[in-house]
Formats: C-alpha cells, structure tokens, sequence
C-alpha cells in the first residue's frame, strides 16, 4: 500500500549515498533572504543608475566646502559704499603631464594655448620637457574670463589641466587708506589695520567652519538695528555677507592723502600724519600716513611701512599739549583767560630750567596771550602753582593719554605718561610735561583730546566702523563717550581761547571763518639731548569754532625748510580745512550764522 | 480488494485537501509579499532617484552660484577700477575742471533756507568724570 503524506519538516542529513547535504530551508528563511538580496539589488540599482551622475562627474569645489585659506572675506567700504577692499578670485592654470598620454599632447598644448594665448608649440615642449611631472604651473593669474571658460571645459580636466580657484583681496583705491585698511596675507589672514582686528569678522563661515561669538569683536560693531539703510552701492553686501562700512570719506582721505604728499614734499619732511574727525563724536573721517603702501602688493615694502603712524608712533607732542595744561586750571577755576603772569627768561622748578622758545621773557601777560604766544615758562608756571601735581595727571588721564583710545584698529600705542606714581618721574617732568616734554602721545590721542574740548569736554572714543553687515544682521556703531574731560564752560573758555591762538597763527587762518587752534613745535630726543633742527611740527585746530564739525590734525616729522609748526604744520593746515569748506559748501561764519536758527 | 483501495484512497484525499488550501494560501501570501515587497522597493528607488536628482542640482546650483559669484567679482573689480577716485581726478584735470579758490565763491543768502545743517548723533553720556 502507498500511503501519500505530506512532510514538511527538514530533509534528512544525508542522502542515499550518504552525502551531506545543505539543510532545507524555511519558508521564512527564503523569503528573508529573498527581501534581503532584493534590498542589495535595489541598493546597486540605485548607486548604478540613480547616483552614476553624482559619481560620474565630480562637482566642482563650492563655496561651502573651501577650506579655511580660500574662505570668501567681506568687503570694506567708505561712510557712502565706495569700496576700499574687495574680494576677487585669482586663476592657477597648472598642468599634470604625467597623466597625459604622449600621443594627444599636441592636441591639449593646441587647445590650453588657445585658451591662454600662447604658443602651442611651447606649451608641447612644456608638457614634453616635464612628462613625469604632476605639477607645472602654467599661468598664476589667468584673466577672469579664460578660467572660467576653461573651468567649464569638461575636457581638459581628463586630459590632465586643471584649474585652481584662490580667493584674493583687491583694493580699487589701490594705497588709499592703507594704514587704516592693513593687508590680507595668502593665507587670507590679515594683518595690521582693520583687516587684523576684525579678521575673524571679515572671514565667511563654511559649512565646516562656524566661529562661535566674539563678545570684544561685536562690541566694537555696534548694535543691531532692524530699518538700518544701507549705503546704496553695489559692492555691499558681498558675497560673503561679512562686510565693515566705516566713517572715513573716500573723498576726504584722497584729499588729506595728496595734501600730505604736497606738504611732505614742500618742507622737505621725513614723514607726516593728517587726521580728520568729527569732534563731536568722534567718528574718523580721514587718517593718512606717509610714507604708505598699496596692499595689493604688500610683499614689495619694508615692514615698517605698514605701521599706521596715527596710532602706532609716539612722539613728544610739544606745545599743543598746553592745551591740557590750560584745561586743567580753567577746571579748577585757578585761572581765567585774563589771569596775569610774569613771563620770565627762565624759570627754575626742581631740577629743571625753562625758558621760552627764543629764551626770552615777554613780562606781564595773560593767560589768554600765554597761550597764543605759546609761553613755556608761563604754561609751567600755571601748571606748578595753579594746578598742581595731582590735578594736572589728573586731568592728563581724563583726556585719555596714558591708555588705548580703543579704536578699532591693530597695534595702537597707549603713550608714555609717567606720573608722580612713577619711579622715573621728578618735580620738574610737571614743569616740562606741561608744555609737552618728557611725555609720549600717539597723534591720535593728541586729536582725540582736542576733540574733546570742541565736544564740550566729553571725550569720544574714535572709531572708523559705522556699520557692518553679518548676513541679514546690520549694526550700527553710535558714539560712545569714554570720559568727561572738563565741563561745557571750560570747553567754551578755551574753545575762545584757541581761536585766538589760531588768529595769532597767520598761517592757519581763513578769512571769514573762526578757526580755534594750536601749533605745536617739539625738538626731537636724542642720545645727547633735544636738537632744535630735528623737530616734530603739529597744528591741531577745528572749525566752525562756535558750532565744531571737522577737526585737523597735521604733524610733520623733521621737516628741512623750516623747523617751525607755524611754517609747515599750519599752512597744510589751511589748505585742508580750505578743501573741506570747498566739498562741504561751507559758508563763512556771518552768511551761516545769519540764516541758522 | 479494489473497495478497500478506493476507500483508502478517498480517505487519504479527504486528507490532502486542506494541505492544498494551505499550500495555495501560503503561495499567494508569499506572491501578495513579493509584491508589497517590490512595491516598497520600487518607492524606495523612486524616493532616491528623486533625492538624488535633488542634491545633484543643488551641488550644480551651488556651482553655477559660485561661477556667478566669480563673475560678479570680476565685474565689481571692472567698476571698481573704473571709479578710482585717483583716475577721476586726473580725468577731471584734464577736462578743465578742478577745486575752486575760496575768492571764485560767492554765497548768496536765501530766506527760509538755511544753507548748512549739522546732523550729528548725540553720544551717550555715561561716563563719569
């Protein structure tokens, strides 16, 4: 009988001729493994026919996947959008001739050449010459247009030419606020100026590379404002959407800049310094330095040239430095402008002797003529018996030398003041400091303080950033006071007083407008004493008097026609407040004073 | 003999009967699984295709944005060259213009209109003496 069942359970182990045999398997282990070869050629289906393009053609290098060195870097731009610093992009044509076969040689050197202009011939012998080579650089700085047309020719990247792709700065105004600007390295890092100090600022985040916060670097933008209104250009914003917008004024450096120059040139000086501010808050609208230097081509100078001398180079301000002295007493109510003084040829205080600049006594005189005359022996009297030791380093802090301005600037100098706290100072430094020997200022502090006094006594920090753009995130910068000085009434009293002194500087004034300045004439140290052929010339003075808005500072450093502020400082002076009234349309003070409300 | 082989027979039919509904069950279940299957499958390739085809024209964009971009800066070089004030300047010279003497302007007084207006931001006096 045959009986028919069904078995589903497992095959015996061994067959009839006792082999082994694989054990069956279960239903449900079939179909796993069918699912999970169905997944694994679903799988290669998809690399294969979906993703062969992503594999097949590389994309090129994006913006999001460059490393550090070829991050984008925003753009610098002046108070109205003209640009200072862009980013432009370098083209490195190299060639690999060692995966070149030999035989199609010709062919690439014909087609690299037409691209680059060349003769094939040469390129052949290139490519010949160096046929094991993987690296040979044939053009550093392709034109825009030929790297980009070559970029986008799929055959000459198989055919062993490739293309690099360098992020560079450019700087349209060429040396026009370099000192101010600095320069960016080929590492795309920058250095000095406002490239280094906001330099982590400037550079793009990547998908890679995001920089957390930088509490000291937002401080000195500002604050965030919703409605802000751009400047209208169209470098801001950059493709980096990192960009600094600064108070200075394209046409105003270019002025100070040629006027410095001319001076320079004029009376035979070493080098100068021109700033323009705005006294009332501060905001720098012009910082020239000379001898300067063009960023783009940065490698081709001497290092020091790219110290901004503004901030960086300390000098012995000389007689503009009484105005701090005659601050000090009108504060303490010690003197008035009518106050009178026995101008003596000298005058012994510790172990220092005064005299006056032609060593002669001018008798009774007021403060007021003290100052226009510019007395040393006067001034040192005021500062030892009116004002005093306390009160006068007092008033020296108050006007902030000693200490950074906090400008937003690399390497600013703090100056040299030793005080009484110092071990290098005597009885007599008060006597000598107070006419500007024996302490060191920055000719930035120098301004800064004047400012003050055309701010009504309230010290401004100065700074060179207006607005910034991080994305969609604008900040503006708003004036900020460091410290008060002297009080409103003192600022008026010496505001007259200078413009007097400025009156008595024939050099200096422009006829119809109030000018309220101060020369400054100091002998250079040396090993063996002060030289009175080696000066340092200023003239620092401000106008409208009765309503401040531009303030001047001009230093010349040892010019050769005359060692006198009165003979080179003062007259550049002039020219420049005379260009400024020319752009701003200033009226004189009468036709201005009549109309104003 | 030949009862008892048809009894034997349709006793064992009887038996089988239901192994073959279950074996027809387990077929199409195993057919209706192979499809579900596939169809998962087939929206997965689909799913990815479509994924890929998207980052690959995103890559592509980005290229395309950055060979913008490469332009633009080269246009925005052009124009900044163009207007270097140091150039204007010369330029202007050479047209016969440049800064007047302070004796070639005459300012001419208009009621109601005042011809200089300071604009300044006011600092925040927080400091203290």
């Amino acid at each position: 009988m045959r009986v028919y069942h069904y078995s589903p359970g497992p095959l015996p182990p061994h067959d009839q001729e006792g082999k082994k045999r694989a054990p069956r398997l279960s239903i449900k282990q079939r179909l796993a493994i069918l699912f999970a070869t169905m997944v694994v050629v679903s799988l290669i289906l998809s690399a294969q026919v979906v993703r062969h393009q992503v594999f097949g053609v590389a994309p090129e290098t994006t913006s999001s996947k460059l490393p550090e060195k070829l991050r984008l870097r925003g753009a610098i731009v002046d108070a109205t959008g003209h640009p200072f610093a862009i980013q432009t992009f370098r083209y490195e044509v190299i060639a690999s001739p060692n995966a070149m076969q030999e035989q199609a040689m010709p062919a690439i050197a014909e087609k690299v050449a037409s691209y680059l202009n060349r003769d094939p011939a040469e390129l052949l012998r290139i490519f010949q010459a160096n046929k094991d080579q993987p690296y040979v650089l044939l053009d550093k700085n392709a034109p825009p247009e030929v790297g980009e047309a070559m970029l986008s020719d799929p055959e000459l990247k198989t055919n062993g030419i490739g293309i690099d792709v360098y992020p560079v700065r450019f700087h349209p105004e060429q040396s026009l606020a370099a000192h101010v600007l600095g320069f960016v390295d080929v590492d795309n890092k920058g250095h000095y100026g406002i490239e280094e100090y906001f330099n982590n600022f400037l550079l793009a985040p990547t998908d890679e590379i995001v920089p957390g916060p930088d509490p000291k670097l937002e401080a000195s933008l500002g604050a965030p404002v919703a409605n802000a209104v751009l400047p209208d250009s169209p470098f801001i914003p950059s493709p980096a959407r990192r960009d600094l917008i600064l108070t200075l004024s394209r046409s105003l450096q270019y002025m100070a800049e040629t006027r410095l120059k001319e001076a320079i040139e004029t009376y035979q000086a070493d080098s100068g310094v021109v700033i323009i501010m705005e006294p009332k808050t501060s905001a720098i609208l012009a910082m020239a330095g000379y001898p300067s230097y063009n960023p783009d081509n940065y490698p081709n100078y001497d290092p020091e040239r790219f110290v901004n001398p503004a901030i960086s180079e300390i000098y012995e301000p000389g007689s503009v430095f009484k105005l701090i002295t005659f601050a000090a007493a009108l504060e303490k109510r010690a003197i008035t402008p009518e106050t009178q003084f026995n101008d003596t040829d000298k005058y012994v205080y510790g172990e220092q002797t005064i005299q006056n600049w032609d060593r002669k006594g001018r008798g009774k005189v007021t403060a007021q003529t003290a100052l226009a005359q510019s007395l040393n022996v006067t001034t040192a009297k005021i500062a030892a018996h009116y004002v005093g030791v306390v009160d006068f380093y007092n008033a020296v802090a108050r006007f902030g030398f000693g200490q950074n301005t906090g400008i937003e600037l690399a390497f600013e100098a703090p100056g040299i003041v030793n005080g009484p706290n110092s071990t290098q100072w005597a009885l007599g430094n008060l006597a000598t400091n107070s006419f500007g020997q024996g302490i060191s200022v920055t000719p930035l502090q120098m301004a800064n303080a004047v400012a003050a006094i055309a701010a009504g006594g309230v010290v401004h920090r100065p700074h060179v950033i207006k607005m910034s753009i991080n994305d969609d995130l604008i900040r503006v910068k708003e004036p900020e006071a460091a410290s008060i000085a002297i009080s409103p009434q003192t600022a008026r009293t010496l505001t007259q007083m200078m413009v007097a002194a400025a009156n008595h500087t024939k050099q200096a004034i422009i006829p119809g407008y109030a000018i309220a300045g101060k020369t400054g004439t100091a002998e250079i140290p040396t090993l063996g004493g002060y030289k009175e052929d080696r000066t340092i010339t200023t003239f620092v003075g401000f106008f409208p008097a009765d309503d401040p808005q531009f303030l001047i500072l001009v230093k010349l450093v040892r010019p050769k026609t005359s060692a006198w502020a009165s003979k080179t400082a003062a007259p550049t002076f002039r020219k420049i407040a005379q260009d400024i009234i020319n752009i701003y349309n200033i009226p004189p003070d009468a036709i201005r004073l009549q109309t104003s409300p | 003999m030949v009862f008892q082989q048809n009894a034997i027979a349709s006793e064992s039919r009887t038996a089988a009967a239901p192994q073959a509904r279950i074996q027809f069950h387990r077929a199409v279940l195993v057919v209706l699984l192979m499809m579900g299957i596939t169809i998962l499958l087939s929206l997965y390739v689909y799913q990815a295709s479509v994924n890929y085809t998207v980052e690959l024209r995103i890559e592509q964009k980005k290229v395309e944005y950055a060979r913008e971009q490469r332009l633009l800066a080269a246009k925005l070089q052009l124009l900044g060259e163009s207007q270097n004030i140091t150039t204007m300047v010369a330029r202007a010279r050479a047209a016969g213009y440049g800064p007047p003497e302070m004796t070639q302007i005459r300012y001419v007084r208009e009621d109601a209109n005042d011809p200089l207006t300071f604009n300044h931001p006011t600092a925040v006096l927080s400091a203290n003496r």
